[in-house]
């Protein structure tokens, strides 16, 4: 039965999936074919909410990636978490999840994108729970209702798209650009991507999401769940052209980048390194599609979704063997004896880079090439050189942290490299990380661009690259006493250091506000004015009523028979009076 | 239709003898599926019979409230073990189904409301009679008095209706428009309070939390649906006033919605969280009703019927928990999943219909509500923005404190989920999230 | 029942039966003074002293009455000849005959005197001694007055009876409160009066024949949990349809008296005859929840035996006002 377990049947499918996908998407590719299938749940006063699925080469290619990327992850799980007691729970929420994310990968309408949305929102969220400690659980609210942001603004972007008579928004997206209604859901969806693909304001979640077990964050945090907000602008990309709202997602998915650059090299959490980096790639991606260009953001995140996924493989490796620390600080050395992770390491840092003629410099050359053609302002080009700079500094630093420096966690150890159902499946990876580059530029760039650019513009990549680099170097040789000066760049550091502050923004900045107002309505509205309003109010009024009739009940009775008397008396006079 | 009356009627001997709880609970069951055989259309009432008929929003009323009665037999087995009163109780369960079903199942206005009152009855012995806690008798005070507070001005109302059109049946009374304001706050209130709206909430989460779990069910599940009921049956003729005033409403419950989910985040008690999560829900679907588009009638019967089944679970959820704890704090139920893996996944899927996640009726019910509200005023856009991400937030909430974590130390026994348990909340969640394949039979009702 | 009480009751009910059918006011007057005589030995006992009392006063306020009614007809015959409507003469007709029944602003005896009363004494107070005023004052009505004396009857009914904890006196102002809604039944039609009348009697006599069973006279009495449980429950089916619950049969009065105020236009009376009714649902389910749905401790030392031909009463008198409402639709259907 083992042979069986659900490992082994779920990697089969999956892997066999990937394939068949692999196939259909050449065979879509050559022919230029696109299949549609529908299916109608409900219409409505002509409105009709249907099931859609679309079929062309750039879902399935996505699906490929996904299917082969989760196929490897589930393959892999089965040693790292084979521990687990309940590996099958596990296994289970993972297919669940890639199941999620086909349905919004394959969708063309918007309602069935909001189920796989919102799929992929509550699955995450188990899947960060998973292992069930304090810091687990507060990374999980976070991730869910980041998440959950984005899933109300695509619950209004329906309601607005009702104006359209229908949800299939691939149809009419071009012709209906210049409408105010169309304005209102370019930005409604432009901010829905941005919680998902964690660009500020939103970024805190990514981070923090780490504290789910590492085939998660190789399969969520890495290549699918904060892509699927890129796809969505890839999908929507006709409507966004010329918008004012895609210059400020420019701003802010250049910024994102850059802050995730800076805050990656001072964390010492070997995740959160890579987790920083992730965030700062995402960045790259939604500025690149911002700028109008959203085959190169799609190629960008294909590879970046391999080698991705890699890196957080060896990363999970790593902390197997030191005894599940995940602090670089006491790690070092790991090359000398665990050669086969660190080469996968190596290459995937440097296809992060942007090496030549590994994954990431097909894409990401490319994307710089572009970025120098264009038109833009100062700013945004000195924001993606440094990034590209910074990508390096802290690629750098991971390398001689984890690879060069001492080894410091314990002075007997041994550290072992043979767990082959890793091996196999990081190999499956690397292979990809080194020729889905150029694999990709190949297939799906039918013509090639025409880059004409100076020298010195060219060669700023090279030059930031090596400064990063030597910066790194540096900065990695630090001795503990040289550190006596770092109290005097506390604020800044701080600053750079903590994202920016948007972690405790929007936990505790945004929290008590809304819990104290909470506390606020219950005590003084609904246990407060209500009650006085309608229950007990009302009861106290009454019985203070029948106290004061029963001051007037309980007399003598004489007076109660003089009163009648008079009664009558008054009545008896003024009959006289009228006669 | 009368057959079905009678069958209520002549389960009633069988409560007098020894025994017979489960045989009364087959056999709701039996009426239940009898039930589905009838034909139904969209266009006119059918199977007429002296005062009753049934068009497909009364159907499926009737059916959820056949299920929820059956299903509250199912939960509450821990009154057949102990042996408080079953003959009682399956008594007034019966008389509660038959004043449920006479209710929607009455083409006249005036037996409506008969019926509407009368099942009130059977709801207050429930909670006074089964609950647990001392301040029942408040609950239960608060639950008749506000209902009755609202309702005896719907009585004036349909007075008045009956002498100056000189008839009261539904189907006649399409064709009338009446113009008088007090007449429409009269008329409307009642089914506000009994929904329930905002500010005259207050009965709600007080019945809820005291009632035992079979009360809890029958109140989540079809006695806010009353009220949703009787105002789509009359808001029709009361188009003119409506167009002008329905506003107050709208806001009302919106701005409500959005308050009440924030103050699901400082409730302790479980059954209370959910308690006020349904008022959130009911604010949703009134503010739909409200609009009085094709959308709002539609979505918010899907609503309705979705969130019957969507509490009644959770609350079911929260007895299964109460009766091992004998606590509904959340201080005490946390940690869960140690014990009761697979209860957590009933957990999970009704939190997360709760929610309104796909592919639950409640997500159906609430984008056709957003899309009709949208559709009325654009401004709403925020206070909805807020009610969605909120309820996230506190089912969330809810099901993160008392699934994940440590489980409280000071536990001394514990026995994980009976077979009964796993099927009550299955026939709970079934309907739910399969029925969004065939969901124009429970959304177009006209 | 001995036979005395026998004979006085006899006379009790020829006097009313002289008063309504007969064809002048000095009948009436007769009626109602034969009324007073026989009603008086039918109270007093004279070992009792709460009870002599009350049989004193009540001759007081009845006699006082009485007089003022005579006066009021001699001024009528001789001021107006009998054939005119002059507003203060039947103001005090109707005063007179208003206090008589024990209704607002008269009303201060009733409480009193209904405390030194047994149980079947009060029944015959709260529904029998109503008959003859009522149909007197249907003979010269006063509209106007009549409605501010219904409507302040409703009002004092409800608010009085809030703070009671004798059953006797809680029974006496729900009598008043149903006063109100008599007096709005007799503005509208005599049937409809009569009608009303029936059914309060009806569910009176039940409450009044559970309470002389079970010996009754206070709220704390009813704690007692070791009456039989089918009686609390119909005690418990009997309040709530006094209170006008539907569907027992006491909504079913309420309900056509409704109707037909509506029709008549009188909306704000109408409102606060429903809101004073729920105050009065309020301390009558104060009442049944002590009594009927806690479980309290078995008392050995005091039982309660009923009869078994009471034990059949019981439960023919609880099916009726249970299954009223919905036998009567098939009758009148």
């Amino acid at each position: 039965m083992k042979k069986f377990s659900i490992c082994f049947i779920s990697f089969f499918f999956l892997f066999f999936m990937s394939m068949v996908n692999f196939m259909m998407m050449i065979y879509f590719i050559m022919n230029n074919m696109v299949i549609f299938l529908e299916w109608e749940v409900i219409t409505l006063n002509s409105v009709s909410v249907v099931m859609s699925i679309l079929l062309d080469w750039m879902s399935l290619l996505f699906m490929m990636f996904v299917l082969l990327i989760s196929s490897v992850v589930i393959y892999y799980s089965k040693s790292y978490m084979s521990s687990e007691l309940n590996l099958n729970r596990f296994i289970i929420l993972v297919l669940l999840f890639v199941f999620s994310m086909i349905l919004l990968i394959i969708s063309p309408n918007i309602v069935s994108i909001l189920l796989g949305w919102d799929g992929l929102g509550l699955v995450s969220y188990c899947l960060v729970i998973y292992y069930q400690n304090f810091k687990s659980y507060n990374a999980g609210m976070l991730t869910a209702l980041s998440n959950r942001v984005g899933d109300v603004f695509i619950l209004m972007v329906i309601s607005w798209m009702l104006n359209y008579g229908s949800w299939n928004y691939i149809f009419y997206l071009m012709f209906m650009k210049n409408d105010y209604e169309m304005y209102m859901i370019s930005s409604l969806i432009i901010i829905a991507a941005m919680t998902k693909s964690a660009q500020i304001p939103f970024s805190s979640w990514l981070p923090a999401a780490m504290a789910a077990p590492t085939p998660v964050s190789a399969l969520v945090h890495s290549s699918t769940l904060v892509t699927a907000g890129v796809y969505l602008l890839i999908r929507f990309n006709l409507l966004l052209i010329d918008m004012l709202f895609l210059k400020i997602l420019l701003l802010l998915s250049g910024l994102t980048m850059f802050m995730a650059g800076i805050s990656a090299n001072y964390e010492f959490d070997l995740k959160k390194i890579i987790a920083l980096s992730t965030l700062s790639q995402l960045g790259l991606m939604m500025s690149i599609l911002s700028m109008g260009m959203p085959d190169l953001a799609f190629f960008h995140l294909l590879t970046h979704a391999m080698f991705k996924a890699l890196l957080f493989m060896c990363a999970g490796v790593i902390i197997h063997m030191m005894n599940d620390t995940q602090d670089i600080r006491l790690m070092g050395g790991i090359s000398n004896y665990i050669p086969m992770t660190s080469l996968c390491m190596n290459i995937s840092n440097l296809a992060l880079c942007g090496i030549p003629f590994l994954a990431g410099f097909y894409s990401k050359d490319l994307i710089l090439e572009m970025v120098s053609l264009s038109n833009l302002n100062l700013l945004i080009y000195y924001i993606y050189y440094l990034s590209t700079g910074l990508t390096m500094f802290y690629t750098i630093r991971l390398i001689m942290y984890l690879m060069v420096n001492d080894y410091n966690l314990m002075s007997i150890y041994n550290l072992y490299d043979e767990d082959y159902t890793m091996l196999k499946s990081m190999m499956v990876l690397l292979f990809m990380s080194v020729i889905s580059g150029s694999m990709l530029s190949w297939m799906i760039f039918l013509n090639p661009y025409m880059i004409y650019l100076p020298l010195n513009m060219k060669m700023m990549v090279v030059y930031v690259s090596l400064l990063g680099g030597f910066i790194g170097y540096f900065v990695s040789n630090m001795m503990i006493y040289s550190m006596n000066k770092f109290l005097m760049t506390y604020n800044i550091s701080s600053f750079l250091c903590l994202m920016w502050f948007m972690p405790s923004l929007s936990t505790y900045g945004l929290n008590y506000y809304f819990l104290k107002l909470g506390q606020n309505l219950l005590k003084y509205i609904d246990l407060g004015w209500s009650e006085l309003y309608s229950g007990q109010g009302m009861y106290y009024i009454l019985k203070n009523y029948s106290i004061f009739y029963n001051f007037y009940q309980v007399n003598n009775f004489k007076i109660y028979l003089f009163s009648f008397v008079m009664w009558m008396m008054i009545l008896y006079y003024f009959m006289l009076m009228k006669f | 239709m009368m057959k079905f009356m009678f069958m209520i009627i002549f389960m009633i001997p069988l409560c007098f003898k020894k025994n017979m709880f489960w045989l009364v609970q087959n056999l709701m069951m039996l009426m239940m599926f009898m039930f589905m055989n009838l034909n139904i259309s969209i266009y006119y009432n059918t199977n007429l019979s002296y005062m009753f008929s049934c068009d497909i929003m009364s159907f499926g009323l009737i059916l959820l409230s056949i299920w929820i009665c059956m299903l509250m037999l199912m939960a509450s087995e821990n009154l057949l073990k102990m042996g408080f009163y079953v003959n009682f109780f399956l008594l007034n369960m019966l008389f509660m189904l038959l004043m449920l079903y006479l209710t929607f199942s009455m083409m006249n206005l005036f037996m409506f409301y008969l019926f509407f009152e009368g099942s009130l009855i059977p709801t207050l012995l429930l909670i006074v009679g089964w609950g647990y806690q001392p301040e029942r008798i408040q609950a239960g005070m608060y639950l008749l008095f506000y209902t009755l507070f609202a309702s005896l001005p719907l009585l004036m109302g349909i007075f008045y209706i009956f002498n100056k059109s000189n008839n009261i049946m539904f189907y006649f009374l399409k064709f009338m428009s009446f113009d008088f304001y007090l007449l429409y706050f009269s008329m409307i209130l009642a089914f506000l309070v009994k929904m329930p709206m905002y500010f005259v909430h207050l009965w709600l989460p007080k019945a809820h939390v005291e009632a035992p779990v079979s009360g809890s069910m029958i109140l989540a599940g079809i006695m806010l649906k009353l009220g949703g009921y009787g105002l789509l049956r009359i808001l029709i003729l009361l188009e003119k006033l409506s167009l002008k005033l329905n506003f107050i409403w709208i806001i009302i419950s919106l701005v409500g919605g959005f308050y009440i989910s924030l103050k699901c985040f400082c409730q302790v008690d479980m059954k209370s969280l959910i308690a006020y999560s349904s008022v959130c829900h009911m604010g949703v679907v009134i503010g739909g009703i409200m609009t009085l588009n094709y959308w709002g009638f539609m979505g918010s019967y899907l609503l309705m019927i979705g969130h019957g089944l969507c509490s009644s679970g959770m609350f079911c959820l929260a007895n299964i928990n109460f009766e091992r704890l004998n606590s509904r704090s959340l201080y005490i139920n946390k940690g869960m999943m140690n014990f009761m893996p697979s209860m957590s996944l009933w957990w999970f899927l009704l939190m997360s219909s709760n929610m309104a996640a796909p592919p639950s009726l409640n997500l159906m019910g609430e984008i056709s509500l957003i899309n009709s509200l949208m559709s009325w005023s654009w401004l709403s856009m925020i206070m909805l923005m807020l009610i969605s991400f909120f309820s996230a937030g506190y089912s969330l909430y809810l099901y993160s404190y008392t699934q994940h974590g440590k489980y409280y130390s000071g536990l001394y026994s514990f026995y994980t989920g009976v077979s009964r348990e796993y099927l009550l909340l299955m026939l709970h969640w079934l309907p739910l999230n399969l029925m969004i394949l065939k969901v124009d039979w429970v959304m177009i009702w006209f | 029942m001995n036979s005395n009480k026998m004979f006085f009751l006899f006379i009790l009910f020829f006097s009313t039966l002289i008063s309504i059918s007969s064809n002048s006011w000095f009948g009436c007057w007769i009626g109602l003074e034969i009324n007073l005589l026989s009603f008086i030995p039918l109270i007093s006992h004279s070992t009792n002293l709460f009870s002599t009392e009350a049989s004193l006063k009540y001759f007081l306020t009845q006699s006082i009455a009485s007089i003022n009614f005579i006066f009021s007809i001699l001024m009528k015959m001789t001021l107006m000849k009998n054939f005119e409507m002059n507003n203060f003469i039947s103001i005090m007709i109707n005063s007179s005959l208003l206090m008589k029944m024990g209704s607002v602003p008269f009303h201060f005896w009733f409480p009193n005197i209904s405390e030194g009363l047994s149980w079947f004494n009060n029944f015959l107070l709260m529904t029998w001694q109503k008959i003859t005023p009522m149909i007197l004052l249907s003979y010269y009505l006063n509209k106007n007055f009549i409605i501010i004396i219904m409507t302040l009857n409703t009002i004092i009914g409800a608010i009085g009876g809030l703070n009671q904890s004798s059953l006797r006196k809680l029974m006496t102002f729900s009598s008043i409160n149903n006063l109100g809604w008599m007096l709005a039944s007799i503005l509208i039609s005599e049937n409809l009066w009569m009608f009303y009348l029936i059914m309060y009697s009806f569910l009176i006599s039940i409450m009044c024949f559970f309470f002389q069973l079970l010996n009754m006279f206070f709220i704390n009495q009813l704690f007692i949990s070791n009456i039989n449980y089918s009686i609390k429950m119909f005690l418990l089916i009997n309040f709530l349809s006094l209170g006008g619950l539907p569907p027992f049969i006491g909504f079913f009065p309420k309900w056509i008296l409704i109707n037909f105020l509506l029709s008549m236009d009188f909306f704000i009376i109408t409102f606060i005859f429903i809101m004073t009714s729920l105050i009065i649902l309020f301390f009558y389910i104060r009442i049944i929840y002590s009594s009927f749905l806690f479980n309290y401790i078995n008392l050995k030392w005091m039982k309660i035996f009923l009869k078994n031909k009471n034990l059949i009463f019981i439960n023919f008198l609880s099916f009726l006002s249970i299954t009223g409402m919905i036998l009567s639709t098939l009758i009148f259907l």
